[in-house]
C-alpha cells in the first residue's frame, strides 16, 4: 500500500510539469487555433538555456529563470512572426506538419550546436529527498509541481482577471465578434503564443535539474501535451491541467507495473480508447476557451 | 407519400420539435414557413436522416424510415439542399453532381453523361469543368440542387434555395423548382421569400416554436391571423 | 458543351492519362533505367530508395491524398508488412513472397479494427489518433523481445535467391522496387478516374453532404484506407528484403511516418504523380545531403528542415499542381482541371 501511493504522488509530481507545458498548449490551440507541432522542441530549448547558464556561468536553473523566460518569450514572438502569422488560415494537418518539419529543423540545429551528448545540471539539491515517512519527494520535483500550480493558478488568473485575459477569452469564443469589438485578433493570438511558449519553456527549466537535456528531449513531449490536451477538451486550460496530472499518473502506474516501457503505450492507448468513446475529449464543450 | 407522425426533436432541455403531424402528397409543391427558430430546418433534418428524432415516426412511400442514417433515405429517394450550400469546393461542378449520380449509377461513364444532362437543365453546362469553389452564389445555390437531382429523388427538400439571390436569381431559381416539379419530383421548401411562395405553392404548412400552426391553401395560411403573429409578434 | 462522349474504360483511361500527363508517365516509365547504367552500388542504393519511398508515398496518398485526412500514422502498416513477412520467413521459412500478402492481410485487418474506431474522427482528432496507432504498434515491437528481437531488431541471413527475395546486385531492388511503385501508381491512377475515388474525395470534403447524396461515406473512407494500409504493408516487406535488417524506431517511429507525407505533400498531395515527383526531388536530396554533410552532424537534417519549411508554407499544394497551372496557363485554360 505504501509503495501505491509512491508511485501516485511521483506521479502526480511529474503530472504537474506535463500540466505546465499542456496548458500553453491548449491556450495556443484555444485562442489562436494553431497546432502546434513543435512544442516540445521549445522545453528543449529552454533546457539547454538553463544548462548553459549552469555550465558557463554557474548560474542554477531558478537564480537564472527571469532571463530564461525572457529568452523563451522572444524565442515565440520570432516564430510567430517567421512562421504562424503566416498559416493561420490553414488547415490543422498542414500547420501540423508545417510545426512537425519545424521541430526537425529545431531537433538537428540543437544538434549541430549542442551535439547528442546528454547534459546535466547537478545541482547540490540534485539528489536531496524530502522525507514524510511513509512517503520520499525528491526536493527538486516538488519545487517543479509547486510552480507549475502557481503558474497555472496564474494564468487562470490572467484569463479570468484581466482585460487582455477577457480579450482573449472572447476571441477563442468568437474571433470575429471580438474584431468587430475593436480587439485586434493577430495581435491576440500573437499574446497567446507567447504565453503558451513561455510556459513550456517553464516547464523545461523545472525539469532540467532532474533530467538530462539532449537534441531529442522534447519530440516526446509535443505528442505528451496533445494528448493531454485533447483528453482535456482541446481548448480548455483547466481540463488540461487536470489532463496533465492523469497522464503522469496513468504513467506512473504503467511504468511501475508493466515496466517502463510500458508507460507511453498506456497513455496513447488511453487515448484512442477515450477517443473512440467520446471524440469531442473527456471534458467535453468545445467551444470558446474555458478558463 | 410523406407521412410524419407525432415528431418531436430535443436538444437537451430545448425542444426544437414537439408532436408534429404533417403528411405530404405524392407530386405537390409545399411550402414550409415560420419564423427563425420554428423547427423547419430541424425538420428536414429529421426526415432526411441527419438527426434522429427524440420521438415519432417518418413514415415514407409507406416505409417507416424514423432513424435511417442520410444516405440510405437517399436511397430511397428523398434529397435535400442545405441552407449553407456545401459544395465539394476542390472537385469540378461536373464531378459534384457526380457525386449523386453515382447514388442510381455505379458506372463512371453513365454517372458523368447523367450529370452533364442535370447541369445542362440547370443552365450551368458552361461551368462544368471548373472548381466549386469558383462559382458565384447563385451558381453554388444551383449546383446544390444538381447534386441532390442527380440522386434521382422523388422527393425534394429545398432549405431556402433563394436566399440571397438577387430578383432576376429568384425568379429563374422559381422556374427551376417549378419545372422539377411538374417532372413528377414532390417538393417542399422552406423558403422566406413570400412572392416566391404565393406563386409557386399551393399548399402551406407553417410552424412556430416547433408546433404546426396552421396548414392549408396558400393564400388562407398567409392572410391567418395566427401565422401573422407568429412572424410579427402580437398587437399589430 | 459534351466533356467525353466515349466511356472511360480502363484502358480509355489510361490513355486518357498518358496523352494528359506525358511528361510524369515518362519520368516515372524511365525511372527504372538508372539503376541499371550506373556501377555505383552508393547511387543504386539512393535510386532504389527513391522508388520504394515513391511507392510508399503513393500508398499514403490513395488514401490521405485523396480523402484530405492526413494519417501521420502509417509506420505503424510498414512496421507490420516487416515483420510479418519476416517472422514468417525466419521462424517458419516461408518465401517472402508470400510473406508479403500475408503481410498486407494483417496490415488490412489491422486498418479495419483501427479505422473503424477513429476514421470518424475529425481535424487534428484523427491526426492524433494514427499518432498514437503507429506509437503502440512501435511499443508492441519494443517490448516482445522473444519474437521481434526488441530495440536490438531482427537480422535476414544473406541468401540471395529469387524466392527468398533477397538479391545480390542493388539494380534487382531498384527493380523490385520499381515494380512497387508502378503498382501503387497505376492504383492511384485508377482511383482518380473511378467511382470509388470520387466518392472518397466527397467524403473526405464534407462527409455529411456527400452522405445525404446517398454516399456511404465511412464505409468509402474504411475501404480507401484498408487498400491504403495493405499496399504500404506490401512496401514495408520489401523494405525488410532489402535492408534486411529491421528495428521497431527507426521502422515505425514519428520520422518514419512523416516521410510518407511530407513526399507526397512536396510532389503534390491528391495528385496520383505527386508522390513519386517528390520522392524522386527529396529521397535523393536527403540521402546525398546525408552522405556529403557528415562532417557536422545534425547539418543535412537542418537543411532538409529548412527547405521542408519553405516549401510547406510557400507551396503548401506542392510542385506538381505548380508545375500543371504553369502549363495550364501556357496552353490557355487556367482554372480547369485535367481530371
Amino acid at each position: 500500500m505504501e509503495s501505491v501511493t509512491q508511485v501516485f504522488v511521483s506521479g502526480l509530481l511529474s503530472g504537474g510539469v506535463y500540466s505546465l507545458a499542456s496548458v500553453g498548449l491548449a491556450l495556443i490551440f484555444g485562442v489562436a487555433g494553431l497546432v502546434n507541432f513543435a512544442h516540445g522542441e521549445y522545453l528543449m530549448l529552454s533546457m539547454y538555456v538553463a544548462w548553459a547558464f549552469y555550465e558557463f556561468m554557474g548560474i542554477n536553473p531558478y537564480m537564472s529563470m527571469p532571463l530564461n523566460l525572457l529568452l523563451m518569450a522572444g524565442a515565440g514572438f520570432l516564430t510567430f512572426k517567421l512562421i504562424m502569422e503566416r498559416i493561420l488560415e490553414s488547415d490543422h494537418s498542414i500547420q501540423m506538419l508545417i510545426t512537425l518539419a519545424l521541430s526537425m529543423t529545431l531537433q538537428n540545429l540543437a544538434l549541430m550546436v549542442a551535439k547528442a551528448d546528454y547534459r546535466t545540471v547537478r545541482l547540490e539539491m540534485t539528489n536531496h529527498v524530502i522525507n514524510a515517512g511513509f512517503l520520499v519527494v525528491s526536493t527538486p520535483r516538488a519545487i517543479a509541481f509547486l510552480v507549475a500550480a502557481l503558474a497555472s493558478a496564474a494564468l487562470w488568473l490572467f484569463l479570468s482577471k484581466t482585460y487582455a485575459g477577457a480579450a482573449m477569452r472572447a476571441v477563442a469564443q468568437n474571433g470575429k465578434a471580438a474584431e468587430l469589438m475593436g480587439i485586434s485578433l493577430k495581435r491576440v493570438y500573437c499574446q497567446a503564443f507567447v504565453i503558451g511558449i513561455t510556459l513550456v519553456g517553464l516547464a523545461g527549466l523545472l525539469l532540467s535539474p532532474v533530467y538530462p537535456v539532449y537534441p531529442l528531449v522534447g519530440a516526446g513531449f509535443s505528442t505528451l501535451a496533445f494528448i493531454v490536451v485533447v483528453l482535456g477538451g482541446l481548448s480548455s486550460v483547466p481540463g488540461a491541467a487536470v489532463g496533465g496530472l492523469v497522464i503522469g499518473v496513468v504513467e506512473s502506474f504503467a511504468g511501475y507495473f508493466a515496466g517502463p516501457a510500458y508507460q507511453q503505450a498506456a497513455y496513447f492507448l488511453l487515448f484512442i480508447v477515450a477517443l473512440a468513446c467520446r471524440p469531442e475529449g473527456i471534458m467535453g464543450a468545445r467551444a470558446g476557451l474555458e478558463a | 407519400m410523406l407521412e410524419i407522425i407525432n415528431l418531436t426533436k430535443r436538444f437537451g432541455g430545448l425542444e426544437a420539435l414537439s408532436g408534429l403531424n404533417a403528411t405530404v402528397e405524392e407530386g405537390e409543391l409545399l411550402g414550409l414557413i415560420g419564423p427563425n427558430g420554428s423547427g423547419k430546418t430541424t425538420l428536414f433534418n429529421c426526415v432526411s436522416g441527419v438527426l434522429p428524432p427524440t420521438e415519432g415516426r417518418i413514415r415514407f412511400m409507406g416505409e417507416d424510415v424514423t432513424g435511417r442514417k442520410p444516405w440510405e433515405t437517399a436511397r430511397r429517394g428523398i434529397a435535400r439542399s442545405y441552407q449553407i450550400v456545401r459544395p465539394f469546393a476542390n472537385m469540378t461542378v461536373l464531378e459534384n453532381v457526380m457525386a449523386g449520380a453515382f447514388c442510381r449509377e455505379s458506372r463512371y461513364s453513365e454517372a458523368q453523361k447523367a450529370a452533364e444532362g442535370i447541369l445542362e437543365t440547370l443552365g450551368l453546362s458552361e461551368k462544368a469543368p471548373l472548381l466549386a469553389k469558383s462559382l458565384n452564389l447563385g451558381e453554388r445555390k444551383k449546383l446544390e440542387i444538381g447534386k441532390a437531382l442527380a440522386t434521382k429523388p422523388r422527393l425534394l427538400l429545398l432549405d431556402e434555395v433563394m436566399a440571397g439571390l438577387n430578383p432576376s436569381e429568384v425568379a429563374e431559381m422559381a422556374e427551376i423548382v417549378r419545372g422539377l416539379n411538374r417532372g413528377g419530383i414532390t417538393v417542399v421548401m422552406i423558403e422566406h421569400i413570400m412572392e416566391a411562395i404565393t406563386s409557386l405553392c399551393e399548399r402551406l404548412i407553417a410552424l412556430n416554436f416547433g408546433k404546426l400552426i396552421k396548414e392549408g391553401p396558400t393564400r388562407q395560411v398567409i392572410r391567418d391571423p395566427s401565422v401573422a403573429e407568429a412572424y410579427f409578434g402580437k398587437g399589430n | 458543351m459534351k466533356l467525353t462522349d466515349k466511356p472511360l474504360a480502363a484502358t480509355a483511361a489510361l490513355r486518357d492519362s498518358i496523352k494528359k500527363t506525358p511528361v510524369m508517365w515518362a519520368l516515372a516509365l524511365l525511372s527504372l533505367a538508372p539503376p541499371f547504367l550506373t556501377g555505383s552500388r552508393y547511387y543504386q542504393d539512393i535510386m532504389a530508395l527513391t522508388l520504394l519511398w515513391a511507392g510508399l508515398s503513393c500508398a499514403w496518398n490513395l488514401y490521405s491524398g485523396y480523402s484530405r485526412r492526413v494519417s501521420i500514422g502509417h509506420a505503424a502498416f510498414l512496421g507490420i508488412g516487416a515483420y510479418t513477412s519476416t517472422l514468417l520467413y525466419l521462424k517458419l521459412g516461408v518465401s517472402p513472397w508470400l510473406g508479403m500478402l500475408a503481410g498486407s492481410a494483417v496490415s488490412a485487418l489491422a486498418a479495419l479494427l483501427i479505422g473503424g474506431l477513429t476514421l470518424r474522427l475529425k481535424g487534428a482528432f484523427f491526426v492524433l489518433s494514427t499518432i498514437a496507432f503507429a506509437k503502440i504498434m512501435e511499443v508492441a515491437a519494443v517490448t516482445s523481445k522473444g519474437l521481434t528481437g526488441g530495440s536490438q531488431g531482427l537480422t535476414i541471413h544473406y541468401d540471395p535467391s529469387l524466392a527468398n527475395m533477397i538479391f545480390a546486385s542493388k539494380s534487382s531492388y531498384a527493380a523490385l522496387c520499381w515494380l512497387y511503385m508502378m503498382l501503387c501508381l497505376l492504383l492511384c491512377l485508377w482511383l482518380e478516374r473511378s467511382r470509388t475515388g470520387l466518392l472518397l474525395t466527397a467524403s473526405g470534403e464534407n462527409q455529411e453532404a456527400a452522405e445525404s447524396l446517398g454516399i456511404h461515406a465511412s464505409a468509402v473512407m474504411l475501404a480507401a484506407f484498408v487498400l491504403s494500409a495493405a499496399l504500404t504493408s506490401m512496401g514495408g516487406s520489401i523494405y525488410a528484403q532489402y535492408y534486411l535488417f529491421m528495428e521497431p524506431t527507426s521502422l515505425m517511429g514519428l520520422s518514419s511516418s512523416v516521410n510518407f507525407i511530407l513526399l507526397a505533400i512536396t510532389g503534390g498531395m491528391g495528385t496520383a504523380f505527386g508522390p513519386v515527383l517528390g520522392s524522386m526531388l527529396l529521397t535523393p536530396l536527403s540521402n546525398l545531403l546525408r552522405g556529403g554533410l557528415t562532417r557536422v552532424s545534425g547539418l543535412h537534417g537542418f537543411v532538409l528542415g529548412l527547405a521542408l519549411l519553405a516549401v510547406l508554407i510557400f507551396k503548401p499544394d506542392g510542385i506538381l499542381p505548380q508545375l500543371r497551372g504553369f502549363a495550364a496557363a501556357r496552353l490557355g485554360r487556367g482554372g480547369k482541371r485535367d481530371a
